[in-house]
């Protein structure tokens, strides 16, 4: 295969710099990044008569604590709801039931 | 998002689903960036009565709360929702093993990061393939677990690729 130039390759490392930054995101903050996506594809798709097809829900209706992830005073989640640490291999599933 | 995900956990409350864990886009949403999708789907496991898998329990206590079907989803709190059986050994797996997360306070289920790939590589449509490489690509894969999970369920142990 044909080595791409440098600076292509320092545009393709840079792209999945940022894919890994979006990824690492907190779950809230990419369903707002989603919410904004489909207004984005809604208003390219308006342009040929697709019918929109966002969530009819805004930041507000989404995070109605207080928009807690964009506040650094928001409470904290009660204790009971936290999740543990994202499992690994062999941890046991816990029940829903008790959290929610 | 967070009345929709309560309403899912009084269904479970209330025995009308045994177990709900998110999958498709939405779930990939928790290990990846996000990608565009508009429905949520959630895999359940359904109490058996007569050994038919059917929805209409579900759907019966959702237009009682006032939630309408729209096409293959009903939109829960203005999030359209896909139910969809655990319809085969593989998900029913998936299911059992689905993380506990909060989303804004709310206790609710994604299915595990390996199972989703193992999920799309088992469906196989071109948005499946596409899925699995962005998993693969950017979701910290547990690679034995996931060969181990392939193994055990018949499938190819998806490659792992740079995507530009």
């Amino acid at each position: 295969m044909t080595e791409l130039p440098a600076a292509m390759q320092e545009a393709l490392a840079a792209k999945q710099r940022r894919r890994r930054a979006l990824a690492a995101l907190p779950y809230a903050d990419k369903l707002r990044i989603l919410l904004r996506l489909q207004q984005v594809r809604d208003a390219i798709g308006e342009t040929r008569g697709a019918t929109a097809r966002a969530w009819p829900i805004d930041v507000t209706t989404l995070f109605p604590s207080g928009m807690a992830s964009l506040q650094e005073d928001a409470p904290a989640p009660p204790p009971d709801l936290v999740p543990p640490e994202p499992p690994r291999e062999g941890t046991p599933p816990t029940d829903c039931h008790s959290h929610a | 998002m967070k009345a929709t995900l309560a309403v899912l956990n009084e269904l479970e409350r209330q025995g009308i689903v045994h177990r709900y864990a998110i999958g498709g886009a939405m779930a990939a949403m928790f290990y990846v960036e996000p990608t565009v999708t508009y429905d949520m789907h959630i895999f359940v496991v359904l109490p058996t009565s007569s050994g038919l898998l059917t929805l209409t329990p579900i759907y019966d206590a959702l237009r009682q709360r006032g939630y309408e079907p729209e096409g293959e989803c009903i939109v829960i709190e203005g999030v359209p929702v896909q139910f969809l059986p655990a319809y085969n050994p593989l998900v029913e797996e998936a299911l059992e093993q689905a993380r506990l997360v909060d989303v804004e306070g709310v206790a609710t289920r994604v299915l595990p990061l390996e199972h989703l790939i193992a999920m799309a590589a088992q469906t196989g449509r071109l948005k499946d393939r596409a899925r699995v490489q962005l998993l693969m690509d950017e979701g910290s894969v547990n690679t034995v677990r996931l060969a181990d999970i392939c193994g055990r369920h018949g499938l190819s142990v998806p490659s792992q690729e740079e995507t530009p």
